[in-house]
Parts: structure tokens; C-alpha cells; sequence
């Protein structure tokens, strides 16, 4: 056994995927908002107020130089035009305000100094110009003549320094746009890696995945697909400790409860087969015993005590063989034969199945049947195999107590329905049993497989009805088998009653006997011939041809298992050679399951399969039916 | 994995055992303040002598008024100081402001002593303010011109700058609710023809009080020449114009008529002031002026948040949130010091005696 590796949970893992797939897109994101997204919002940010700065010094210097045209141009000679021109030269330094107060906190500290140089060029160019007007206002025309080259020096201060700050300020740009486009660049080759890690990240996955799940699944498949062809032996690795690995140990664990039920069902089948066998060497003595018993009861010359021991011998007898044949029906698998069922008979089938049990375990059994009970349709053996089940529950649980112990049958009609009830007053079941009642291998005694009311309640359901517990007050138990009423099948269906018997009923016919046992072809040759038949035996398949070839009988009357030509080789030799003769064939056997070796498409109607041991006049009857129907053809 | 956990631990063994070779960097507070800051700076040292906490204080000296753009490339060096755990400075609202991004994208803490600029309280989170801004100073202007002044017309002169601007609006704002008329606003810097854009503003009206929204040397220059033209008249100037010798140079006789703000004077009866101006005395000789006094608080309340706090920039910025919050106010020469929304501010109106800045209002 591979040893198991202790791993995380594939729940954890798909957490960790996710987790990781998560971090891996987010982190992509996030590196582009802060690294990229951050830069370009705060070149924006950052910008806006240098190229304000810009606008309103270059705005202030553009109106400064308009205004210090006014001492550049020629001067009026009229001295209200002049006082007018300083008026207007006051009014425009006004209409300026103060110096632009740079906002030094705002711009690159490269552009700071140049500014702040500017800024105060603007103050003085303001400065000068005011002395310009007020000049002109103390009508001292030639000082204010000169002060044009005042206004030109500090004109070209505040150009230089403009200039320095706009330098700066490029400069300042132009190093934010190299490092913008680096951190381009670099975005470009970190989502380059990322791609590159994502990928490295999804074939990771895949393989884990492959790893983790789509091996386990497919060696999980493949076990299962070897269970559905019917190798239980089947074992599927479990290379984890995960969930994967415990659904391996799960699947193991199955197949090994289903090796150890097929074994048990194995066992099972061995003893049906053993059965079956002792069922056929057990019946012919039976027969055997019950005929000579029969025979000899017909003698009117018997004493009392003689009569009444015979009597007994042939009850006995019949009763040994009654209970083989259910044996027999319980314990060997058959094909599901669906049709009108009496579920008195089945009920009472199964009670004589096991009637050896009640007295040895001093249980009363109480039997209420309704006369008028419609048939149901389903298989007869699996709805017997069904009340067995039941009545041999009932039986183990009133173990359990002390006497008085009753079982109680009871069959009646509601409606649609027919109900079967097969009831005890046992310990009941379990509080805790009860829920798992009909799950298989749930079973509330020590020894049982778990599975007769798992089963018994499958083959209800198959019939269309339904098998449920119902407690019994505080003590005892009950189970319902609720079936679905055939329609138009009731009593009619049954059998119809038995002709009266003439003396000799069969003079007049050919009866061919094929046994192997003396002592049942005696007793029956003798039993036919003391009936008015003509009588001839043979002890095996080849005799029996030999004998057929001598004298055509009218009916042949053969044990399906014999050493030498068995019965089923001597029917197939019939059907071969002699065709005509198929429709007289009656078959007598202990094991009537030896007629599957025929195959399905044997032809031999049911009428004419008599199962050992059979009561010397039933054998009468059928025998009537079949020669009666050979004369008509 | 054991192999690279043994080799984990030699490495941590031979760290700490480099780390006893090593001499300990001691905490660095780095001040970015004019040169008059030097005098605080060595009345600071002198007190955390004393300390069992070992704390180095630098000094970077600036002139007033430095451009902003030395100012960031000051801080541009500063802020890679070994050791460093907080920054005082810079000297004036434009300098602090241009130096905030570099100290907030370093994340090293700035405390700023005595700049006023509201705009300094959304300069990023590890920028912290000390003095009141320009809203409550410039009311207190507006107050002490429309109050004690009675001015009924004002001409506010400013410099075009955060300090400046800030401080005007603040001025014009508290007028306008006193019902005071604001004149004329001149915009003006050092190198400006003061005579000209003087005398053509007071063709256009001349005012009760003048405002000056500047330092010392735009004071000095606009109350020379009131003084001259109109000698009735008042000038008041922000903190932003203290500085001696300098500012009484520049003021000349018109000092008389020049009304300055101050957040502390030398004079202040509080055991904290008087020790200071006792150890000033000691360390440097003479009195202090309020600028020095406000930087002085600036590096003990960073000391403090280092002593108590933690000495790395996180721990002092945390300490220094907490400050009137988690916990009390840090004792300052100048005032309980927190940086919570609301605080207390101590405003005074001041006048110079010669080389002595006095207090006028409130007595």
C-alpha cells in the first residue's frame, strides 16, 4: 500500500489557488494605479500649478510691459494728458495688485529661486512704474523720461529670470517625462514578468490540479468502471490525505465490504447447490416411502393400528418433502417469474418453511387470513423469500423474550390494496435502529448480513408496493406488506377442483416410466398399473429409448437427473428423433431446476413438470391431463 | 534560514558595537535669522549649557529682508544640516515662506519667531508661527491710529512683499470698520525715490497718520520726509521696522513722531523676561529687543519639545502640535507659546528715546 502523504485539504488548496490568483491579478493592478497611475495623476497634479505660476507672471509681466510702454512713448505736452497718462500708468499697476506671491510650495524646488528673483523684478518693475506716475503727477516730465531705462533694466532682470524658471521648469518636466516614460518602460517589463509568472502560475495549477484531482478522479473512474464489470477485487490508490484520497479509501472500503458480501453470497449459493443436491436424493426415498404408504393404505384388508401407522408413515413423508421443496425455492436462485400470486398461500408457504422452529421456541402463531383475498402480481419465490424474511425476524426477536410468544399473520383488502402483516410482541425495534432500518448492511442482530429488509423491501417496491415497520404499542412489532390488488385475478384463478376418480382411469394407456431409482419406478408402475395402465420401465434415457422404439407409449414419464441418459439428454434425443412424441413427455424430478439446463425455450408446459415427491393421485391427475390431451391431438 | 538569522544578529552585534565607537550627533537646531540674531542664539546656548540634554544650536546669518530666493537657497543648505532636528527662521515673512517647502518636504520642523504672515499657518504642517499675524497686528495699528491718534485719514506705505502686503490689508481692514479714511497706498521698497512717490501721495491728500508697512529703512525714509512736509504728522510702523541701531539711524529727528509695534519689551516685570534680560545682560551686554526675546522663545520651545518630545524632527513636531492641546503652554519670555488657533497675542505700540525703544501703549 502506497503510503499516504499528509497535504493540504483540497478545500485549503482551492482556497490558496484562489488566494494566489487573486494577489497575482490584484497586485498587477496595484502596481500599475501606485506605480504608473500615481506618477501620470501627480504629473498632473503637480504641473497644473507651475504652468498657473507661469500663466499669471507671464499675464503680470505682459501687462507690466504695456504699462511700462506708457514711459517709452513720447510724453504729452499737455500737462492734464500727462497727469492722465499717470493716472492710467497707477491705474494698470492697481489693476495688477500685488506681486503674484509665488507659491513656492507648489513648484519644483529648482524653479524656486528663479521664481522668487522674478516675483521681486515684478515688484520693483511696480515700484518703478509708480515713480514713473507719480513724476508725471509732479509734472517732472524729463526725470520721468529717464526712468525708461529703469523700467528696460529691471525688464530684463525679470526676462532673465523668467527665463531661469522657465528653464527650470522644462528641465523639471522633462525629468518627470523621462522618469514617467522609465516607469512606462518598467511597467512594460514588470507586466512582461507578470505575464510570464501568470503563465509559470497557471501551468502550476493545471499541473496541480492533474496532480490533486484529474488522476485520483480518473483511477477513482476507472475502479468503479472495473466494479461495474464486476471486479470487486478492484483497489484504487490513495496517494493523499485529502478528500480525494479519503474517497479512494472510501471506494476501497466498498469493494471490500462487497468481497466479503460476495463471499458470504457464495457460500450461500454453495449450500443452495448442495441442497438441491440432497433435495433430489433425499425426495426419492420420500417418494418412495409416501407411495409404498399409499399403495398399501388402498389395501382394504389392513388392520387398524397397520392403517393409522401407514397413515402417519405417508403424512410424515409428504411433510418431510413439503419443507424440502420450500427449502428448495428459497435457496436456489431463479428467474423472476411475475404473475398472479395468492398471498395466503405464500404467507402459509413460508409459516410451513419455518413451522419446525414454533414449538421448539414455544411461539404461538395466529393466522388470519382473508379467504377473499385478491391475488397480487408479482414473483410468488421472492414475495415467499419476503415473508420468510419477515417471519424469521419476528422469530429471533421473540427470542429475546420471555413466553407467552406470539406471531401473528394476518392478510386482508383495503381498497386497491392487499395487506400482508406478520406481527410479534417482541422487544420492538430500537428507537435508533428504526431510522436505519431498511439501509443495507444495517442490522440490528449480531449476526445478520443487514440486508433481508433492505432486499424484501426492493422486492416489494417492485411489485408496487411498499414494506414498512409499524411499532406496536410499547412492546412488539409489526410489518405491513402493502401490494397493489391484480386485476381481475382472484380466487377464480385458482386451480379448478379435481375430477372424481374412476376405478381405473388410465385403462387403455401406455406409460413408459424412466427412473433410475427401483424403488420409485416399482411404486410407481405399480401404483399406474393398479390404475388400468399398461406399464413398462426403463431405468435410464438409453432404456428408455430402446423401450420407445419397442412400443410407442402414449405418455413418458421420466426423472430429469439419472446416471447414464439423463432425462433433459433424453428429452433433447426425442425432440430430435421423434418429435411426435414431445407433447408426452412428463418430467418427475427432485430438483426442478435441473429443467434450466433445457434453456428457456424447452416447451415443456408447466402442467407437465412434476416435482418429487408427488402424491400418488396428483400424479394420477396430471397424468390424465396429459394423455387426455395426446388422444384428442 | 538559521545561517541568515545568525548573520543578522553578528551584523546587529558589530552595528551597535560601531555605534559605541561613534560619538553620539547631538540634536541640531539651526537658526536662519538676521544677524541680530546671534545675540539670541548665544543668550540660548548659554541657558542650554545648563541642560543635561545635549543640544547644538547653529546660526546662519541674513541680512533683513534678504531676497527670497537667498532664503530658499539658505534653507536649500540648512536642511541637510547632520543632525538636524528643527529650523527657527526665517527672518521675515517673505523669507519663511520661500524657505516652508523645503523644510516641509523634509520634513524638518520650522518655527518661525516673529514673522507675521497669515499665510505662514497653511505653509505646510511642520510650519509653525510664533508671533500673532498680520490681521491681529494690523487691527492693533488700525486701533492705536483711529484710538489714541484719532487719525480721521490714513496713507498706508508698504512693501510689496508678504510682510508688507499682509500687514496693510490688516490695517486697512480695522480701519474701515473705525471708519478712518485710508488715502493713499504706496507701494515702496528700499530702492524707491521716497521724495517723489512721497510727495505725489501727499499731492493726492495728505493724512492724519501715515502707516508704514515696512522695515526700518522704508520708516526711516517715509518719516524723515512727513516730518519735513507735514511736522504734525504721525507715523506708525509694524515690528517689522525694529531694529537698532538701525532703525533710529534711519528715523533721525523725526523719531518723535514714529510709533513702532512690539510684541515684548525689556521692561516687562515677569520673572521669565526678567531673567532673560538679566542673562541677555550677562551674555551679551545691553537690553534685548523683542525680536530677540521672540527668537530666544523660538529655540527654547524646540529645545523643549527635543528634551521632552524626542530628538528627531517627528517628535518635536508632535510635541510642538500638542503644546496648549495635550499639554500646557510652553512658558516663554514673550507669552505662554502654543500654536493652536486663538492664542493670546501681545501686542505693545513702542517709541524710540534716543537709541531705547519705549513703551507707549498699553502702560
Amino acid at each position: 500500500m502506497t503510503p499516504v502523504r499528509r497535504t493540504l485539504s483540497l478545500r485549503a488548496l482551492v482556497v490558496v489557488i484562489l488566494a494566489v490568483s487573486a494577489v497575482h491579478v490584484t497586485a498587477i493592478a496595484v502596481y500599475l494605479a501606485a506605480g504608473l497611475t500615481r506618477r501620470v495623476a501627480s504629473l498632473a497634479v503637480e504641473t497644473a500649478p507651475v504652468f498657473d505660476l507661469f500663466a499669471q507672471l507671464h499675464e503680470r509681466a505682459q501687462a507690466l510691459r504695456e504699462a511700462v510702454r506708457l514711459t517709452i512713448e513720447p510724453l504729452p505736452r499737455d500737462s492734464a494728458a500727462r497727469f492722465a497718462r499717470a493716472a492710467e500708468a497707477r491705474r494698470r499697476v492697481a489693476e495688477l495688485g500685488e506681486r503674484a506671491v509665488a507659491e513656492y510650495a507648489a513648484v519644483p524646488p529648482p524653479m524656486r529661486v528663479p521664481l522668487a528673483r522674478a516675483d521681486d523684478d515684478l515688484s520693483r518693475l511696480q515700484n518703478v512704474l509708480l515713480e514713473f506716475a507719480a513724476l508725471l503727477e509732479l509734472d517732472r516730465v524729463d526725470e520721468a523720461g529717464r526712468r525708461e531705462d529703469q523700467a528696460d533694466s529691471v525688464m530684463g532682470d525679470l526676462a532673465l529670470h523668467l527665463g531661469q524658471a522657465q528653464e527650470a521648469g522644462m528641465a523639471d518636466l522633462l525629468a518627470r517625462e523621462r522618469s514617467l516614460s522609465d516607469a512606462a518602460g518598467q511597467a512594460v517589463v514588470v507586466l512582461g514578468w507578470w505575464f510570464v509568472s501568470g503563465l509559470i502560475l497557471l501551468v502550476a495549477v493545471v499541473l496541480l490540479i492533474r496532480q490533486r484531482v484529474q488522476r485520483p478522479l480518473a483511477e477513482l473512474e476507472a475502479g468503479l468502471r472495473e466494479v461495474a464489470r464486476g471486479e470487486i477485487h478492484t483497489q484504487v490508490p490513495a496517494h493523499r490525505a485529502d478528500e480525494m484520497g479519503r474517497l479512494a479509501a472510501l471506494f476501497n472500503e466498498t469493494t471490500r465490504v462487497l468481497r466479503e458480501r460476495a463471499q458470504q453470497q457464495g457460500r450461500y449459493a454453495a449450500a443452495g447447490e448442495l441442497m438441491a443436491g440432497v433435495a433430489h436424493e433425499v425426495n426419492n426415498p420420500l417418494m418412495a416411502i409416501a407411495s409404498l404408504a399409499e399403495l398399501r393404505l388402498a389395501d382394504p384388508g389392513l388392520s387398524p393400528d397397520l392403517r393409522t401407522e401407514l397413515d402417519q408413515m405417508r403424512g410424515q413423508a409428504r411433510r418431510a418433502a413439503k419443507l424440502l421443496s420450500g427449502l428448495l425455492r428459497f435457496v436456489r436462485p431463479s428467474e423472476a417469474q411475475v404473475g398472479p400470486v395468492d398471498l395466503n398461500a405464500a404467507l402459509a408457504r413460508a409459516l410451513d418453511l419455518l413451522a419446525y422452529r414454533f414449538p421448539v421456541e414455544d411461539v404461538t402463531v395466529e393466522r388470519a387470513f382473508d379467504a377473499a383475498l385478491p391475488s397480487v402480481r408479482c414473483d410468488g419465490a421472492r414475495i415467499e423469500q419476503v415473508f420468510v424474511n419477515l417471519l424469521s425476524n419476528a422469530l429471533d426477536a421473540l427470542r429475546l423474550v420471555e413466553p407467552p410468544r406470539r406471531l401473528l399473520v394476518r392478510t386482508w383488502t383495503a381498497g386497491d390494496r392487499v395487506y400482508a402483516a406478520v406481527s410479534d410482541n417482541g422487544p420492538g425495534v430500537p428507537e435508533d435502529v428504526r431510522r436505519r432500518l431498511f439501509i443495507p448492511f444495517v442490522s440490528g442482530k449480531s449476526e445478520g448480513t443487514g440486508l433481508g429488509l433492505y432486499m424484501s423491501r426492493q422486492i416489494v417496491r417492485e411489485a408496487a408496493g411498499e414494506l414498512v415497520y409499524q411499532p406496536d404499542g410499547a412492546r412488539g412489532a409489526t410489518f405491513l406488506v402493502r401490494l397493489p390488488a391484480a386485476e381481475s385475478q382472484t380466487a377464480a384463478a385458482r386451480p379448478a377442483p379435481t375430477p372424481t376418480p374412476r376405478p381405473t382411469p388410465l385403462a387403455g394407456y401406455a406409460v413408459l416410466v424412466v427412473d433410475d431409482e427401483e424403488a420409485i419406478r416399482r411404486v410407481i408402475a405399480l401404483y399406474l398399473e393398479r390404475r388400468g395402465a399398461r406399464v413398462a420401465t426403463a431405468v435410464d434415457g438409453a432404456d428408455a429409448l430402446d423401450r420407445i422404439a419397442e412400443a410407442v407409449p402414449d405418455l413418458i414419464l421420466a426423472d430429469l437427473k439419472m446416471p447414464g441418459m439423463s432425462g433433459t439428454a433424453l428429452y433433447q434425443a426425442i425432440e430430435r428423433d421423434r418429435p411426435e412424441l414431445v407433447p408426452r413427455v412428463v418430467f418427475l424430478s427432485g430438483d426442478l431446476t435441473q429443467l434450466m439446463e433445457l434453456g428457456e425455450d424447452h416447451g415443456v408446459p408447466p402442467e407437465r413438470i412434476l416435482a418429487k415427491p408427488i402424491d400418488l393421485a396428483e400424479l394420477e391427475t396430471r397424468i390424465l391431463r396429459v394423455v387426455g390431451g395426446v388422444r384428442e391431438t | 534560514m538559521p545561517a541568515l538569522r545568525n548573520g543578522a544578529a553578528a551584523l546587529l552585534v558589530v552595528g551597535l558595537a560601531c555605534g559605541d565607537s561613534v560619538p553620539e550627533q547631538p540634536p541640531v537646531i539651526a537658526v536662519a535669522f538676521q544677524g541680530t540674531g546671534a545675540a539670541a542664539v548665544a543668550v540660548a546656548r548659554d541657558e542650554l549649557a545648563a541642560w543635561t540634554t545635549p543640544i547644538r544650536v547653529t546660526f546662519d546669518s541674513a541680512v533683513a529682508g534678504d531676497p527670497a530666493d537667498i532664503e530658499v537657497e539658505r534653507a536649500q543648505k540648512i536642511v541637510v544640516t547632520p543632525g538636524l532636528v528643527a529650523v527657527v527662521g526665517h527672518g521675515n515673512s517673505r523669507g519663511s515662506l520661500a524657505a516652508a517647502p523645503v523644510y516641509n518636504e523634509a520634513g524638518i520642523p520650522q518655527v518661525v519667531p516673529t514673522s507675521t504672515s497669515r499665510r505662514l499657518a497653511t505653509a505646510g504642517p511642520w510650519t509653525f508661527r510664533l508671533a500673532p499675524n498680520d490681521s491681529i497686528e494690523g487691527a492693533f495699528i488700525g486701533d492705536y491710529a483711529a484710538g489714541p491718534l484719532r487719525a480721521r485719514s490714513v496713507t498706508i506705505y508698504f512693501v510689496n512683499d508678504e510682510y508688507g502686503v499682509g500687514l496693510r490689508d490688516g490695517v486697512k481692514a480695522r480701519l474701515r470698520e473705525r471708519n478712518v479714511a485710508v488715502l493713499d497706498e504706496v507701494s515702496v521698497d528700499p530702492r524707491s525715490d521716497f521724495p517723489t512717490v512721497v510727495e505725489a501721495s501727499l499731492r493726492r491728500g495728505v493724512p492724519d497718520v501715515v502707516v508704514v508697512a515696512g522695515r526700518w529703512v522704508e520708516t526711516g525714509a517715509v518719516a524723515r520726509l512727513m516730518r519735513a512736509r507735514v511736522p504734525n504728522i504721525q507715523v506708525v510702523a509694524g515690528d517689522g521696522a525694529i531694529l537698532l541701531p538701525e532703525l533710529a539711524d534711519h528715523v533721525g529727528d523725526a523719531a518723535p513722531s514714529v510709533h513702532v509695534v512690539s510684541f515684548w519689551l525689556a521692561d516687562a516685570p515677569d520673572s521669565l523676561s526678567r531673567a532673560f534680560v538679566e542673562r541677555f545682560g550677562r551674555v551679551i551686554g545691553g537690553e534685548p529687543l523683542g525680536t530677540l526675546a521672540m527668537t530666544h522663545d523660538a529655540i527654547m520651545v524646540v529645545a523643549a519639545a527635543i528634551r521632552e518630545g524626542g530628538s528627531n524632527p517627528a517628535a518635536v513636531r508632535r510635541y510642538l502640535e500638542s503644546l496648549g492641546r495635550e499639554r500646557p503652554p510652553h512658558p516663554g519670555v514673550t507669552g505662554p507659546i502654543s500654536f493652536q488657533p486663538g492664542r493670546p497675542a501681545n501686542f505693545m505700540m513702542t517709541r524710540l528715546e534716543g537709541n531705547r525703544i519705549v513703551r507707549v501703549s498699553p502702560r
